[in-house]
Parts: structure tokens; sequence; C-alpha cells
């Protein structure tokens, strides 16, 4: 159900996004409503819930006093068009029509100004025929009747929104992430427009994360849960980028090169957005023509850059080279004479471990452990430095995983430790699966702890993928 | 009632607060109690319980750090029973009460205990002197498992902890009997107290009460003002209603308002006090209270509607929805940790092994050059190729441009001309030659060697060769004039002569097409340049291009007759391009080529022929005389005789002396044949 919450505010930016780009019309944005309305209406009917609402506070969605993580980086959108309405949030219920839900995407995208206050923008709804999409009241502190916000709601709402380990630790890159996802979602659409991508805006979100990288290792993304492949190829590219500022920073490398580590990995896979929908995002594995478009993508993106301008040889390099392996193999297929650079083969690293553990729809994440077997035991696949780089920086375990001790207590990863399968960790739960409260969370080094261990990586469904499956995935990352 | 109250405790009994009455006029407020600090015993006691709940829970029963804190725990329990048969804990608004004095709820040593107890509606726990380490153990994880699973409550319930060990108890609030001053019934003057267990929420007139217990307080007094009135008929009326809402039904007996306050007080009960049970008591509390109108059933159906009116309607969320436990499916792994270490280390030790990479760019930027070269394999876009020329003028325009980056540029070009690409030839010349002639020009001339050098046969060469000269002509430098001599020598080794292919070539190209005539080109004896020149002589350059080569040809000296020839033509003059190429082919060979014995014979013959009067006199005269005698045949005889021959006037020779003993002894050489001998002529 959560997760279905989830995927329904996403399903929402996401339209708002579409409809930007395009008209009412237009099969993405009627693509996106069917499945809004097609989530919504089961759930809804089935009684467990009268009335899919959620609040959205301070660049954030907030769900009965829960911070979503997940919808609040790949939301930014419609955060912004709840900002504009003077609103705290949004009810839907039934009935609710596609018809309903596309022009809610057009007020969204339309909506460019703060409108007056409340009153009017409920008048605009029911002016635009969604008077029976509610618009929530915005959070205000207690007993300040009508403030409309302030520092006083913020503190209230801050206090009052549930915040597990991840999510309070996340919350101040809320907005680094938010940018970065927002970048690639209105690059790929760009290109969908053949129109022009905004390199500057990907160079400068890519100097922001390595700034936030700088206060260390956590990788949030693998928190993502992807209603759609849309989505998943967006927040791909930022996982990527962010595990390349992470691996680039354990090598030592400037801060100019973290740099263009993260830009490179924001835009290495422009390329799919020139790849037809029903091969980049057909669920089950594709035929040998399929896989031959497929495997364009790495030079049409290259090109693309190219045509816009991109002179980075490192992004450039990145683009191109990351799907060729260490043994040459690999796509596009290159004359003798040329030869890969180190940048490539860092985001292929980064590449291939996102594809590997991300949850996308049809494939659950695979833990992590199981991914390291996989990539080590390809021999010839991966430069050593950089595969020996990505087990530095994250351990066997990346920071923000969820774990689950020898004791049964479930803890979460704050840093590597000194051995890759002994990370640093905080214990959020007791043997029992009784939550501590956040001042009394322990903080324990494994790899100073001989009884203690990692037994399991935490994760709803953590899915097991078989070999061909595997290759699979990491030939369509 | 009973009948034995007087009227006026009746009409006292009838008391309380008016419906609707401000009920602000009952005492809020109980005098301030005091809260004696816990004594240190017992202060002790609700830290070891607090490890108990936190360090005792991280380790199973029997590890030592269990042991360690369930130690400490029994220890504590043991100094707070002072020889009594239990030590209790109560559960106050304020936090933990214990032995008479009181921990805060916010106290750290308090609080968790108190979150644990509080929601679960438990006014005490008794800790009895016959505990063991695993009783506590046991009694703190029923306690939390129930909190655990109030969680997942979606409905009211009685709350009721079962699986307790018999050694520690719970009492939950509603049956707790409150023994504080300040509590209890006789301090209030409701008449209705003595129908009300004693053992109950406290009298909110009396101490102060959070939110939740206000309403109570004021749901209650409608309930009080309810029972002023009611009769049978409302029953029978109730009871036939079936779905009609409870107001309709009631009318002026129970006011609109009242109806609506109860539901609203319902609604906000439930939506605010999490404590089913409370609730429960609660509305049995008011039934209670109305039953003394002796209307039990009327009350029992009142409430029953009211109720199912409210969920009916109801628009809260569930408070507490149950979370999702992760659904953890089990993981198979191929490798043990111990085998995935080994190759994880494996990965380190080659990785450690490689050369350190210092230099990140530099790499990328040679990748990157050879993805540009290789994008235009594919005829790209006009917005494409300005992408890629761009790109390429940055990288090659850097100053960390190094052998490396060449060499891809030179594999690439390679390529192109290996098999015959000659469009994307153009394009990838276009794009890489001129920011190396702009930023390093002295590595272009070695970068068109070594692309020369790959090459391997006359058609790839032939390929290439318009590329080169044209970059001949927009301006090459050297540094090693080795490598100069080197490619001029190999351009020269293209047989050209009607090649006008080659010369369209040469013509599409920018030095042609945009008159680009470096100067450089003359810089080298020209006979080394043979080709080229040739060519040039008859492309659309060669006014700019004769002049210049002429001048050369003047300067060099490298052949006598080629010397005495230049002499003669004094300017340059297209019409004797074929002397020029005469003069380019002899070079400085000192056999005289065929070409130029043909040649020199028909200029020199034609020239001396010409040549005015005020010329005659000039040094090379002589000279050409002697070689037209050496070169030419029966129809140079002619021109032999009239020098020797030719007076002005008659009188006077018109040549001077030297030219006539020349000329004859020219004749006298001079072959007799129509047909030059083919001998091998020397100077």
């Amino acid at each position: 159900m959560e997760q279905q919450f989830s995927d329904l505010i996403i399903l929402l930016a996401s339209g708002i996004n579409q409809r930007r780009m395009y008209f009412d019309n237009h099969p993405k944005v009627r693509s996106i409503s069917a499945e809004f309305v097609g989530t919504l209406k089961p759930m809804l009917e089935s009684g467990v819930q009268n009335e899919f609402t959620f609040g959205v506070h301070g660049s954030k969605f907030i769900r009965e006093g829960k911070f979503l993580v997940g919808p609040s980086i790949a939301g930014r959108s419609l955060i912004e068009f709840a900002d504009r309405l003077g609103c705290g949030g949004f009810v839907f219920r039934l009935p609710l029509t596609r018809n309903d839900v596309i022009n809610f995407f057009s007020l969204g995208a339309a909506t460019k100004e703060e409108l007056e206050d409340l009153t009017a923008a409920r008048k605009l709804f029911a002016e635009s025929g969604l008077g029976h999409i509610e618009l929530a009241s915005p959070f205000t502190a207690e007993g300040d009747e009508g403030s409309g916000g302030g520092d006083g709601a913020d503190s209230a709402v801050q206090e009052g929104v549930e915040m597990d380990f991840m999510a309070a630790d996340f919350a101040p890159l809320l907005q680094v992430y938010q940018a970065l996802y927002e970048t690639v979602a209105t690059n790929n659409l760009a290109l969908n427009g053949d129109n022009r991508i905004d390199l500057d805006e990907a160079r400068a979100r890519g100097a922001e994360l390595v700034a936030v990288s700088d206060q260390g290792a956590l990788d949030v993304m693998q928190f993502m849960r992807y209603p759609d492949f849309d989505s998943y190829t967006i927040g791909h590219s930022v996982r990527v980028a962010a595990l390349g500022a992470l691996l680039a920073r354990e090598l030592g490398w400037s801060h100019e090169l973290q740099n263009e580590i993260a830009t490179a990995g924001l835009l290495h896979d422009l390329g799919k957005g020139k790849v037809p929908d029903e091969i980049l995002f057909k669920p089950g594995r594709l035929n040998d023509d399929e896989r031959s478009v497929m495997e364009t993508h790495p030079v049409l993106g290259a090109r693309v850059l190219l045509a816009n301008g991109e002179t980075s040889p490192i992004v450039l390099s990145a683009a191109w080279g990351h799907h060729l392996r260490e043994d040459g193999r690999g796509y596009p297929v290159m004359p003798e004479w040329f030869t890969r650079s180190s940048a490539a083969a860092l985001i292929h690293v980064c590449d291939v471990f996102e594809a590997l553990t991300a949850a996308r729809p049809y494939k659950r994440p695979m833990d992590p452990r199981r991914a390291y077997e996989i990539m080590v035991a390809d021999k010839g696949a991966f430069h050593p430095a950089m595969l020996a780089a990505l087990v530095r920086a994250l351990g066997l375990y990346p920071p923000g995983s969820e774990v689950l001790l020898s004791d049964q207590r479930r803890a979460v990863v704050v840093a590597k430790g000194e051995l890759p399968e002994r990370p640093q960790v905080r214990v959020t739960h007791d043997a029992e699966g009784f939550p501590l409260s956040r001042s009394e969370q322990p903080a324990i080094n494994l790899s100073g702890s001989s009884d203690l261990e990692v037994i399991e990586f935490v994760s709803v469904g953590v899915e097991q993928l078989g070999e061909a499956e595997t290759e699979g995935v990491i030939q369509n990352a | 009632m009973s009948e034995s109250l007087s009227k006026t405790d009746q009409e006292e009994a009838h008391a309380g607060p008016e419906l609707g009455s401000d009920l602000t006029d009952a005492p809020q407020e109980s005098p301030a109690v005091d809260s004696p600090p816990l004594a240190a015993e017992h202060e002790q006691l609700l830290i070891a319980l607090d490890r108990m709940l936190t360090t005792g829970s991280y380790y199973p029963p029997g590890h030592a750090q269990y042991v360690a804190v369930a130690d400490q725990c029994a220890d504590a329990v043991a100094g707070a029973l002072h020889g009594l048969a239990c030590v209790e804990i109560e559960v106050t608004t304020e936090g933990l009460a214990v032995g008479g004095g009181v921990a805060e709820k916010s106290n750290r040593c308090a609080q968790r205990l108190y979150e644990l107890l509080e929601p679960l509606n438990q006014a005490l726990l008794e800790i009895h002197a016959d505990v063991t380490t695993e009783d506590l153990h046991e009694a703190l994880s029923v306690l939390k498992h129930n909190h655990k699973q109030l969680a997942g409550t979606r409905d009211y319930q009685e709350i009721e902890i079962e699986g307790m060990p018999q050694t520690v108890s719970v009492t939950g609030r509603s049956l707790y009997v409150r023994t504080k001053t300040g509590n209890g019934p006789e301090q209030t003057s409701s008449p209705l107290n003595e129908y009300f267990d004693p053992n109950t929420i406290p009298d909110a007139a009396l101490v102060p009460t959070p939110e939740g217990q206000m309403m109570e307080r004021e749901f209650l007094a409608v309930i009080q003002g309810l029972m002023k009135a009611g009769n049978a008929a409302h029953l029978d009326a109730l009871r036939d209603a079936g779905d009609t809402p409870v107001a309709e039904i009631l009318g002026t007996w129970v006011p609109d308002f009242a109806i609506k306050s109860i539901k609203d007080m319902l609604n906000a009960l439930e939506e605010t006090n999490s404590d089913a049970s409370m609730l429960h008591h609660l509305v049995g509390h008011a039934q209670t209270a109305l039953q003394l109108t002796g209307d039990p059933l009327l009350v029992e159906l009142i409430f029953e509607k009211l109720r199912k009116e409210n969920k009916a309607s109801k628009k809260s969320q569930p408070l507490l929805e149950k979370r999702p436990k992760p659904v953890r499916k089990a993981t198979t792994f191929t490798l043990s940790r111990a085998e995935l270490r080994s190759l994880i280390d494996d990965v380190y030790t080659e990785a450690d092994t490689l050369e350190p990479l210092e230099d990140i760019v530099a790499p990328a930027r040679a990748d990157a050059i050879g993805i540009c070269l290789q994008v235009l394999n594919v005829a790209p876009s006009d917005e494409l190729s300005a992408g890629i020329t761009t790109s390429l003028e940055v990288m090659l325009s850097s100053e960390h441009l190094n052998e490396v980056d060449l060499q891809v540029a030179v594999d690439a070009l390679i390529d192109v001309f290996k098999y015959d690409k000659l469009e994307t030839a153009e394009a990838m010349v276009s794009m890489v030659c001129p920011p190396l002639r702009h930023a390093h020009r002295a590595k272009l001339g070695p970068l068109w060697l070594n692309v020369w050098n790959g090459l391997a046969s006359a058609q790839q060469y032939e390929r290439a060769w318009p590329f080169v000269v044209n970059e001949l002509l927009m301006g090459m430098w050297w540094e090693d004039p080795r490598e100069k001599i080197a490619l001029y020598n190999a351009l020269s080794s293209v047989h050209v002569a009607d090649r006008t292919d080659l010369l369209i070539r040469l013509e599409n190209l920018p030095a042609l097409k945009e008159k680009i005539l470096a100067k450089e080109l003359f810089h080298v004896p020209a006979p080394l340049l043979y080709g080229v020149h040739q060519l040039l002589m008859m492309s659309s350059l060669t006014d700019l291009h004769g002049p210049l080569m002429h001048q050369r040809l003047e300067y060099q000296k490298a052949h006598p007759l080629a010397t005495i020839l230049m002499n003669g033509f004094a300017e340059y003059n297209h019409a004797h391009r074929q002397a020029y190429q005469a003069i380019l082919i002899q070079g400085v060979s000192e056999k005289i080529a065929p070409e130029m014995q043909d040649v020199a014979t028909r200029h020199l013959k034609g020239t001396l022929n010409r040549l005015p009067a005020e010329r005659r006199e000039e040094p090379w005269v002589t000279e050409a005389i002697r070689w037209l005698g050496k070169l030419g045949t029966a129809k140079t005889r002619p021109v032999l005789k009239k020098i020797v021959s030719d007076k002005k006037f008659l009188l006077f020779p018109e040549w001077p002396a030297a030219c006539r003993n020349a000329a004859s002894d020219a004749l006298a050489g001079v072959n007799t044949s129509d047909e030059r001998d083919r001998h091998d002529f020397h100077r």
C-alpha cells in the first residue's frame, strides 16, 4: 500500500513534466493519467482507503506523519505546483476520470506563478472542473491559526513528521537530489522533443552533488522505488552520478574531476532517449534485433552531447564507453586503435552495480553482496582499480542500507568499515523489531566486534536473479 | 436515584453543569500537587529497567552482556523492595511514581518505560520480590509485543496484557484504584459520583488534564444534561427508527446541538485518544448515568445509533496504521563470505599492481578524440558536425596535447584512406588540421608523415595525396627537416602527370578554393616537389603559383641548362610551362632527361631566334648557343647559321663575336638528322 502511494505521487509529478513538454492528448500524457487512475481506483474501491491524500511541506511529501523520500526526490514539479497553489497537499477521491487527471497535469504545467491564496487556487480548480480534487490547507504551527506556514509550522511539522534514520540524514540533501532528478528528467524530455539539452545545468548539479558528497557517503538512491521505467531511467542516472562521485573521491581525484565524473554520470544514458520506448521499457528479454537497437544508445548519447556542444572528454568518453568491457568486448564495437579511458571504466562499474541493486518495475533490488559476487566473478569485465574503488567506497553494504545483524537486531549502515563486510552501523530496532528512539540508537563499528556481523541485507522483496536475467540486467543497464 | 435521598439531595443529584453551560465554572485545576523526587534506590530501579529495555534486549539471554545488565536489574529490584513483597511503579500524568517520588516522563531513566506503559493504558507495574531476571526479560518482551500490536490496531478494543510472568504484573487503568490525594469522588459535588466506579479516570475538576481528558469531561457534562428529560415514547421511536438519524427522532427532547455535540465529541475522542478502553469506559459511564432516568434501553439505543452514524461518516484515518514488516526473502549466495572476500582481495591486488592513475584527463581526451572521429563515419548532421568541430578544436588545441592524442588522429586518418572513405576524410581533415595548425603547427607535418607511413598501397597514397598537398599549401612547419624531406619525397613518389582526377580533388580542398599558397612550399628545391608543382601549374592557382615557382627555379640554379632556360624566360610566362616542367624533371641530375632535351632544344631555338639585339651580349647567350649545338638536331641549324651570318646593313654582324664563334662550333657538332640522337647528354 505504501509503495502504491509513492507510485501515485511519482506518477502525478511525471504527468506534469510530460504535459509541460507535450499536449493534453499526447500518448505519454494519456498513458500516465490512465496508469494513475488504474492504480488509484482499485485501491479506493477496495475500501481500505476512501481517499488518496498526501501533504506537501518544506519541499517534501508527507503522508500520515512520514516523510516520503522517494517521491520527494522525484516529485519536484508536483511540489512546486502545490507551493504555487499555496496548498498543503491534495486529496483525491472517486469518482475520478482520466480526463480529470489530465486536467490536473495541465494545470500543473500551466501554473507558473504563485496564486494569491488558497481560495484563489480552489477557485481555479473549480473553474477547471476539478473542484472535486481537494486542496488541503498548508501546515501551520499549533495555535497559530491561519498563519499559513513559516518557521513555526516548519519546526512543528518537522517534530511531528516521523523521520527514521534514513530520512533524518537525508533531509538536508533532499533539494540537491530533487534538482538532480529534475535535471535528468528535463534533459530526457528535451531529447524526446529534439530540443537542446542543458549541459550547464547538468554541470552545476554535478558540482552540487560532489559538494554534499564531501559530507559523507550515503547511497540514498538505493531506496527509490519506481512506478515506471521512465522514472527508473531518470533515477538510474542520478544514482550512477552519485556513485561515480563517491568512487572518484575514493580514488583521490581532484574536485574538478569529481565534478566531471558526476556530470558524466548524469548524462551517460542520454542516448536512451533516442531508443524506442517499446524496446527501452520492455519488461522481458530483448531479441537480437531489439538488442542491436538498444546497443546503439551509447553512440546516440555521444552524438547528442556533441550536437549540443559538449566538449568535456570525460563526459563524452563516459557516454560512449560505459558499456565497453576491460577485455575489449561490449559495445559499441570499436576499431583496434580505440582505447577506453578510466573515466568510462569508472562509470561502467557504477552503471552495472546500480542496475543490479536497483528496484525497478518488474525487478526487485538485488542484495549488494550478490551483486559483488556477480561482478568480481566476471573476469575481464571491469577495470580492477575501479572495481576495487567501488568495494572500498561502499563496502558490501552501502551506507544507508538496512541490514539484519546476527543478534536479530536491525541496523542502518552509516559508513563503510575497515573490512568491506563489516561496516559501521546504527542499531534502529531491537531483536523483537521494536523501534528504538532516535536519540538512543547505538552506533557500532562491526570491524571492532568479533561476535556481531551482518547476516542479511534488508529490503522489501530482495530478488534472486537467474544467470540469464543477470546478464540481461547488466547489458540493458 | 435512591428514594432515600432528600429533595434537596435529589435536586443536587440532578444538578450539574447545564447543557452547554460554561464549563469553566467548574474548577479546572487542582491545587498544586508537589512531586517529590525519587529516592536513590528507586531511581536505580528505573535506570536498571531502562537498561533492560535497551542494552538487555540487544543480546540473547545467556550472553555475557545480557547477564551483566540483568544482574544489575535484579540488584536494583532488591534495593527498591526494602523488605516489601513487591515494588510498584505507577504511571501518572507526570511520569512514573515509585515509593512516593515521581520521575517525570521526560526523564531519561523513565521515558522509555513510560512510553511503553502509557499507550497500553497500564496504570501500574508491580515487580514481586521473587522475580527472576528471566521473568523480567519475559515481562518486558510481552509488553513490547503488545506495544507493537497496538501499532496494528484498526479498531478500538480493550487492551488486555496476557502472558506476563507471575512475578511481574500490570494493572490496566480501568481497574486501577487511585489512592492519591486529590483524586477520587468525595471531593466532587456531582451526585453521580456514587454511581461511578471510583477507580476510574481522574476527576477533571481536581487535576490538570490533557486535551483528551478535557473532552471526556465535556462529554460527561453533555450526558448529564441529557439525563434531565426522556420518556418511554422516545424509546419506542428509537426502537422502530431503523436507519433514521437519532437527531430526527429525539427532536426537542434532545436538542440538535446536543446530538451534534455528542457525535462530535465521540468523533474527536476517537481521533485524538488512542485509548480504546478509555472511550469504552467513558461511554459505559454515560450509559450508567442515563440509566438513572430509568431507561437503560433508551440509553443503549442512543449510543448505539450515535456510534453507527459516527462510523458511517467517519473521515479520519486510522491513527496507527500497521506498518508492513519488510519481507525478507533469503538470498542464495554462490560464494561464502570467505570466498567473496578472497576474490575481492584478488581484485585489490590486481588493482595495486597497475600503474597509478595519475592523469585521468589525458586518456579521456584521447578517447574523446577517437569518439569524435568515429562519429564522423556516419554522415553527421550539420549540427552534429558543428559540435564535433568545436569539441575537436578544444581538445586538439589543448596545451596538454600529447603523442597518444595525435596517434589517435593518425590512426583514424589511416583508416579512412585505407577503406576509401573520402567524404569522411574530407570532414576529418577539416576538423583535425586547423586546430593543430593554430596551436601545434609543428605537429602537423609529423602527423601527416605518420599517416603516410601507415598506408600500404599506391591506391591508398593517391587517396591521401591531395589532402597532404592541401596541407602543404596551407602551411606546414617542421622541427626536424629530415621528416620534412621524407614527406616531400613520399609525395613525389606519386605519379601525378595527367592526373586530372587528383587535380579535381585538389581543387575542391580549401587551399585552392581559398587561394592559399604557403611560401614554405618554395623553401625547398622545387624539383623535390615536382609533382606538386606540376599539378599546380595546371590548377586554378597557377597565376599565384607560377611566378613564385619561376623565382625559385631562377634562384636555385639546379642545372646549368635549367639556369640558361630560366635566363631566357626573363619573367614567368605560363606558356613556358612545359619548360618549367622539364626543369623540374631535370632537377639536379647530371644526366639530361629526355623531356629536358626536347623542351630545351625547342625553347633555346625559339629564344635565340627571338632574342632582341640588346640582350645578345648577356653572359648566358653564348652558353645557350653551345647547348643548342649539343642538344639540337638538323632543325636547329638554321638558327645557328643565322647567328653566324646575320649582318646588319649587310656589313655589320648582328651577333657578338662570342656568339658567332659558339654558333660555328655548335654547327659543327649539331646532329644532322632530324631526330635527336638519344645519347646521354651530360653537362
